[in-house]
């Protein structure tokens, strides 16, 4: 399943010159970044040099068919032609291999690379509730209009932006400090900002909903999460029979230590604080571990414990 | 054609490892393997010497100009079904194919040696652009072209879980002995399907 969505990567067909980092897509490939009035021209040059640009934009216009035939803005970046773009789980199996041998490098004990690696994943899991949350906001006509807009062109939309951004951001800070200053023209303001493509967040019509209970909050863990991680929600999801506050989300095979043969230092600490910054960060403070559970059909088998402080409980049982 | 064993010598010719699969395979010290690796290193450097310097160039030549007699006898052809079929997709590593790869693949060995055979035994090497040499000591007297581009595409298969399970692990030490258990494992796999 995996191996479908992380290919190597390959570059993005027809996408307009990227203008800087765009946060709802990442980064981005930048090298064949040739100026777009150059059109057909760039065409007979990448001819000449013996660059085939028909491969892979084939190939990627196949996998662009085969990822679309279940489009979820949960689990997909918001840019209409972002799903062509790929990481190759070699790359991602290296870097993930380097940070693991610099927290080698780094530390003393094996708990200590244990804890290295999961102040990573914490880091990562803070910003990632925040980012998937703002992706999953944002409806599908809003975000085609927004990208309509943007991709209109460089050259026939920025004489509307160099003459009307300055004085657009000058009234929305007058209405902002004054407070009685005219609101029609703030908000013409802020309609011209946003006819101009600037701030997707101006086509957000309300936020969705936070999650508030554990029960919520680990199933978007378990597969909002890790669908953006790994291309596939997790194998389980299991509430422990003995401890009220003990919840399991299983990984039958967890692709990040897929090429690490078993030592004593689990690596998958790393995935743990994601967990922990995701729950941490929307208010459910709690403590997650991972253990390796190995059975005869699933050798690397991983289990993430989750245990939420008491507080998250009484908080709970007030609500019901 | 039963694998006996199977060395992996790195580029300074130094064993990293070493493996049996059959009970029948020649109980060698792991002196005498390492001895056997530094030979082997020394004889594939000797032969790429004694290739004519005018036969080294024609080949060069032969093959940035892409002439087909001449590519061809480099290409070595992809034999499938090596029993892979018995592997599910995602147990595979980072690679796309079901295969590892799926087609007719260049040699890299041009000029060294690439295999030995006596009335009992015979030894097929495979070695890499980076100098890594993958050996294979099979229990046949195999001299056919179809037994060696079996052997190679063994090798590079191999050369594949080398790849992905040693290269990719954090704790091995490059250069140093291999120590990886999931290689282990897949290694076994590929040669129990054979």
């Amino acid at each position: 399943m995996s191996h479908k969505i992380i290919n190597p990567s390959t570059s993005v067909a027809q996408h307009p010159a990227p203008q800087g980092y765009d946060y709802t897509i990442g980064p981005q490939q930048t090298l064949p970044d040739l100026p777009q009035s150059m059109g057909p021209s760039s065409a007979s040059t990448f001819a000449s040099t013996g660059i085939s640009t028909t491969g892979p934009s084939a190939a990627s216009a196949a996998s662009s068919t085969n990822l679309a035939s279940g489009p979820s803005v949960y689990s997909s970046s918001l840019h209409p032609l972002a799903h062509t773009q790929q990481v190759s789980l070699a790359a991602y199996a290296f870097l993930f291999q380097e940070m693991v041998a610099q927290a080698r490098n780094a530390s003393k004990s094996v708990a200590e690379i244990e804890l290295r690696l999961h102040r990573h994943g914490y880091h990562l899991g803070v910003r990632l509730l925040e980012l998937l949350n703002f992706r999953s906001s944002v409806n599908a006509s809003s975000r085609s209009a927004f990208f309509k807009t943007s991709t209109a062109g460089p050259s026939s939309t920025s004489a509307t932006v160099s003459s009307s951004a300055p004085s657009a951001q000058l009234h929305g800070y007058h209405s902002h400090g004054s407070g009685d200053a005219a609101g029609a023209t703030a908000a013409a303001a802020a309609a011209a900002a946003a006819d101009d493509g600037h701030a997707l967040a101006h086509s957000i019509s309300h936020m969705k909903r936070r999650d508030l209970t554990m029960v919520e909050i680990l199933q978007f863990v378990h597969s909002t999460v890790w669908t953006y991680l790994f291309g596939r929600p997790s194998d389980d999801l299991v509430k422990s029979s003995d401890r009220d506050n003990e919840f399991m989300i299983v990984d039958h095979a967890p692709l990040l230590t897929r090429f690490i043969s078993s030592t004593n230092v689990q690596c998958d600490f790393f995935v743990c604080g994601v967990v922990e910054g995701v729950l941490d960060s929307a208010c459910f403070p709690c403590a997650v571990t991972v253990h390796s559970v190995p059975d005869d059909k699933f050798p690397e088998k991983a289990v993430f414990v989750v245990r939420f402080e008491s507080a998250v409980l009484e908080r709970e049982a007030l609500r019901a | 054609m039963a694998i006996q064993t199977i060395l992996v010598i790195n580029k300074s010719g130094g064993l990293v490892y070493q493996r049996d699969f059959s009970a029948s395979a020649p109980r060698l010290s792991s002196n005498e393997y390492l001895v056997l690796a530094g030979t082997l290193q020394g004889v594939v450097a000797i032969a790429s010497q004694i290739t004519p310097k005018s036969l080294q160039i024609t080949r060069k030549t032969g093959s940035k100009s892409g002439s087909d007699a001449n590519h061809s006898s480099q290409l070595v052809p992809y034999v499938g079904a090596l029993g892979s079929s018995a592997v599910p997709a995602q147990e595979l590593g980072s690679f796309m194919g079901p295969d590892y790869f799926n087609e007719a693949f260049t040699s890299w060995n041009t000029t060294g040696l690439k295999h030995v055979t006596t009335d009992q035994n015979s030894l097929f090497l495979y070695q890499t652009l980076t100098g890594v040499k993958f050996v294979a000591v099979s229990s046949q007297s195999a001299t056919s072209t179809m037994a060696v581009s079996i052997a190679e595409n063994l090798l590079r298969k191999a050369y594949c879980l080398y790849v992905d399970y040693v290269m990719k692990n954090p704790f091995y030490e490059p250069e140093m002995p291999i120590k990886c258990e999931l290689f282990d494992k897949r290694l076994g796999e590929l040669v129990a399907q054979l």
